[in-house]
């Protein structure tokens, strides 16, 4: 075995000058399998003391700006893959990579999802501002590429992953792989677009020179994610607004195994639900279905029933299909509505796939069916509890959508899922979805302001959770806003309780539809221009200085 | 008595002559209800703190305070208004309360329903129309009752008129009512209560004035009761009663209900009325 070993290691392949390589063969001579298997380990434990000398190869360094997980997930498949082809990725969170490193990197991938209204994620906000300061850099020897993630229903859609791949071709940088757009179904784009991306990495590798694999330390405790959601028990859900209040809100109490499952306040939930029976037995009654028909997604047979129950999206409507829908069956109306981006996405936004299936029944088979509807997103909820407090538990806050229009009545996916079809005792696929740009001070005596309006108090409820299990001192300001005192005041039990110690360079947390942060960006300026004497724009750098420092913290949707 | 002091005497000595804290106990907007001193404190102001019981269960496991309303009784001496008053009256309940007026065995109205951001305004209201609720609930000499219908003979609006005037010097002195409610600000002047003392009545005080014949206010169930004593239509004065009272405190037997005295049964003219009315308060406040 070592002589196949000896053999192995060609004279162009190994690091080794001189006589090193003849000296190391020597002492390896003659070992057992097990002492070889010891002395790999001794060797890589001396290898890892000391930092390695930098390869002539250039790095491939992997950033990724998230903010529900989708980004982060792209970039770890993809620093995967590259490691499986002998390359070594270096991957980080944008918020944790010095955007002046820029002028070292040779090759960069970013990842970048693209909030709301066009905006790059939270914590890639240092990385934009440095490409667009007066210290912006010049990057001719840097070759990169970018991965938009975003959603084409939406006006800005990729406004994040345009904005950079621009910035970075301003500042001289070369693409190594035009940039891809990709929309809420990314899985399967991402994939091709890694095998394009290794190989152009590949190319630029030196052939014959080795390469040092740093060992990877792998976590010991499993991960789970969209694609292998745990498997969490619903132990309580009780509805925590009156029968006679506008909303139907609901609080659940899940189950989890403190050992696997670790959040922090200000963390998301993602999950997996299964859409309503009513809903798939309309949609098999209207496409003239049975539902027996066998259909395969990604690689799995089921029937049409079940992938409609469990894998497909039912309930928010993606422009894309409506246009798909539009043209396949020459509807002239629909068809002129998707001709504009604006009406298209008004329609979207206003209707689900039982609309398109209402106003002309469906010319498809059963697979064709399946392939048109996009795969299901699993959806995030704020986390309303801290595991500080509540070790095996995760609070959810859930209002259920419902609404009658046009004679019809509409529920939403997850939400009708949750607060009505799940029943306690039943198990549904989770995952944590971490959010580290809207956190605790690290200080407990922070002072903290919290503003939120209908079920954005949820994340509150986890802040002020941990707070006093914590014991910290700080003072808390809670702003909630929503219909009616006596029928919707969520937790209010709760903050009266927390009150008893429940205001100075605090921290401003905002939660809550995005219409509603303008609203309080808007009003926070007026009063930064009213009791601090400054003038709109001073103003407005005031409000961006606190969101530099993490002071200004937002979880908008 | 040998019973400890009952912790309402300390809330009300240590309340700063009725003010207590209630200003911030109604600008705090996470609760429905004032705090429970407060709530002590409201009835001399003329309201109590209520909650729906049958919600009480129900709202707790939605993590949701008892549903809190307010009960608000007026000042109005004979149950005497005008119709412009009366106006008032109705659209108040109609805006503030719960839509209903009820009206009181004690010739008051009542309004309920009342939630707590609408307690200013409604006092506010009713004050326009020269109507208070001090005294409405609470330790103090309460609505005074006598025949409703002054205009029935000089005789009854010279009665209805000394109604008024025991009920108006029998109000507390502090300007805790106008500060809190009318003003917004302290008001000068009325820092002490030179009839009442700090701690108040140790409970209510029920004043009545009837006619004869009739004893349609029923004297005998009051703390004071006048009798009318006329010469024709012209009033020469009355006969005090002192002592009746409904009240009892369950399990306790010496609290029961009792009629009144006639004890107090001289004829008193009508100059000195209002001396014989104050003694007996005070007496009573300093026995206790």
């Amino acid at each position: 075995m070592h002589n196949n070993a000896k053999r192995a290691v060609g004279s162009t392949t190994h690091p080794l000058q001189g006589l090193q390589l003849a000296r190391l063969q020597q002492v390896v001579e003659g070992l057992q399998p097990e002492q070889l298997v010891w002395v790999s380990g001794y060797l890589a434990g001396l290898g890892a003391l000391q930092p390695v000398p930098v390869n002539e190869s250039p790095v491939l360094t992997i950033l990724y700006a998230t903010q529900g997980g989708n980004a982060r997930a792209v970039a770890e498949a993809l620093a995967e893959r590259a490691v499986a082809r002998g390359l070594a990725p270096s991957l980080l969170s944008v918020d944790r990579y010095r955007p002046r490193d820029l002028l070292k990197e040779r090759l960069l991938v970013v990842v970048i999802s693209t909030q709301g209204e066009g905006e790059p994620p939270e914590r890639a906000h240092e990385l934009f501002k440095y490409l667009k300061g007066q210290k912006r850099p010049q990057l001719d020897d840097l070759h990169y590429a970018v991965f938009g993630l975003g959603d084409s229903s939406y006006e800005f859609f990729n406004q994040a992953g345009r904005d950079l791949d621009a910035l970075l071709r301003e500042a001289g940088a070369q693409t190594l792989l035009s940039r891809v757009d990709a929309d809420v179904d990314f899985q399967s784009p991402s994939t091709v677009w890694g095998e394009q991306l290794l190989k152009e990495v590949e190319k630029r590798q030196p052939s014959e020179q080795a390469r040092i694999i740093p060992l990877q330390r792998t976590p010991a405790v499993a991960r789970y994610d969209r694609n292998h959601p745990y498997q969490a028990k619903l132990l309580e859900r009780r509805r925590i607004t009156t029968d006679d209040a506008v909303s139907e809100v609901h609080h659940l109490v899940l189950e989890i195994d403190a050992g696997t499952i670790r959040y922090r306040p200000g963390d998301a939930l993602g999950l997996r639900f299964s859409n309503a029976p009513e809903l798939i037995d309309e949609i098999l009654t209207l496409s003239g279905f049975s539902g027996s028909e066998p259909v395969t997604l990604a690689g799995d047979s089921m029937s049409l029933a079940q992938a409609l129950g469990e894998r497909l999206e039912l309930t928010q409507l993606h422009p894309a299909l409506v246009k798909a829908w539009a043209s396949a069956g020459g509807d002239v109306q629909l068809a002129a509505l998707a001709d504009d981006a604006e009406s298209l996405r008004g329609y979207a936004r206003e209707h689900q796939f039982i609309d398109l299936l209402r106003t002309r029944p469906a010319e498809l088979d059963a697979q064709q069916l399946a392939d048109l509807l996009h795969p299901q997103q699993p959806r995030l909820y704020s986390i309303a509890s801290s595991q500080t407090a509540y070790e095996d538990e995760i609070h959810l806050t859930v209002a259920t959508l419902r609404y009658r229009v046009r004679g019809y009545d509409y529920l939403g996916g997850a939400s009708g899922y949750l607060g009505r079809r799940l029943a306690e005792g039943d198990r549904l696929g989770i995952y944590v979805a971490e959010n580290p740009v809207f956190r605790l001070p690290k200080a407990s005596d922070t002072p903290i302001i919290m503003v939120g309006a209908g079920t954005g108090i949820a994340p509150y409820r986890a802040f002020l959770q941990e707070r006093e299990s914590l014991g910290g001192t700080g003072r808390s300001w809670l702003l909630f806003g929503n219909r009616h005192f006596h029928r919707d005041f969520l937790y209010q039990s709760d903050w009266l309780d927390y009150r008893n110690w429940l205001q100075e360079g605090a921290h401003l947390y905002v939660c809550g539809a995005i219409p509603m942060e303008q609203g309080v960006r808007q009003s926070l300026r007026g009063i930064v221009q009213i009791h601090g004497g400054r003038d709109e724009e001073a103003a407005e750098d005031y409000i961006e200085s606190l969101r530099e420092q993490g002071r200004y913290q937002r979880d908008v949707y | 008595m040998d019973s400890p002091i009952n912790p309402n005497e300390l809330i009300k000595a240590n309340s700063r002559y009725l003010r207590g804290t209630l200003k911030t106990s109604v600008a705090d907007t996470a609760t429905g209800a004032l705090s429970p001193e407060d709530a002590q404190i409201s009835k001399f102001h003329g309201f109590y703190e209520q909650d729906d019981r049958d919600q009480r269960l129900e709202r707790q496991e939605r993590f949701l305070e008892p549903y809190y309303s307010f009960m608000l009784r007026a000042r109005l001496p004979g149950g005497v208004c005008t119709p412009e008053q009366w106006l008032t009256i109705d659209a108040v309940g109609r805006e503030l309360g719960n839509g209903s007026i009820r009206l009181t065995t004690r010739q008051t109205f009542q309004y309920h329903g009342i939630l707590k951001r609408n307690l200013k305004p409604l006092i506010q209201r009713i004050n326009q129309a020269m109507i208070d609720s001090i005294g409405g609930c609470g330790d103090v000499n309460r609505n005074v009752l006598c025949n409703p219908n002054p205009e029935r003979s000089a005789l009854h609006a010279e009665v209805y008129r000394w109604a008024r005037r025991i009920s108006e010097h029998l109000l507390p002195k502090t300007n805790a009512y106008h500060e809190i409610w009318l003003v917004g600000e302290p008001v000068a002047g009325g820092e002490s209560e030179p009839l009442y003392g700090e701690t108040y009545l140790p409970r209510k005080f029920k004043t009545a004035l009837a006619v004869p014949p009739h004893n349609d206010v029923d004297v005998y169930t009051n703390d004071l009761g006048f009798v009318a004593i006329a010469d024709g239509d012209r009033l020469l004065g009355f006969n005090v009663l002192a002592g009746g009272g409904m009240g009892a405190t369950h399990d306790d037997v010496t609290t029961f209900p009792r009629l009144a005295d006639e004890r107090f049964g001289d004829f008193v003219i009508r100059r000195g009325l209002v001396k014989p009315v104050i003694d007996p308060a005070e007496d009573y406040h300093e026995d206790v």
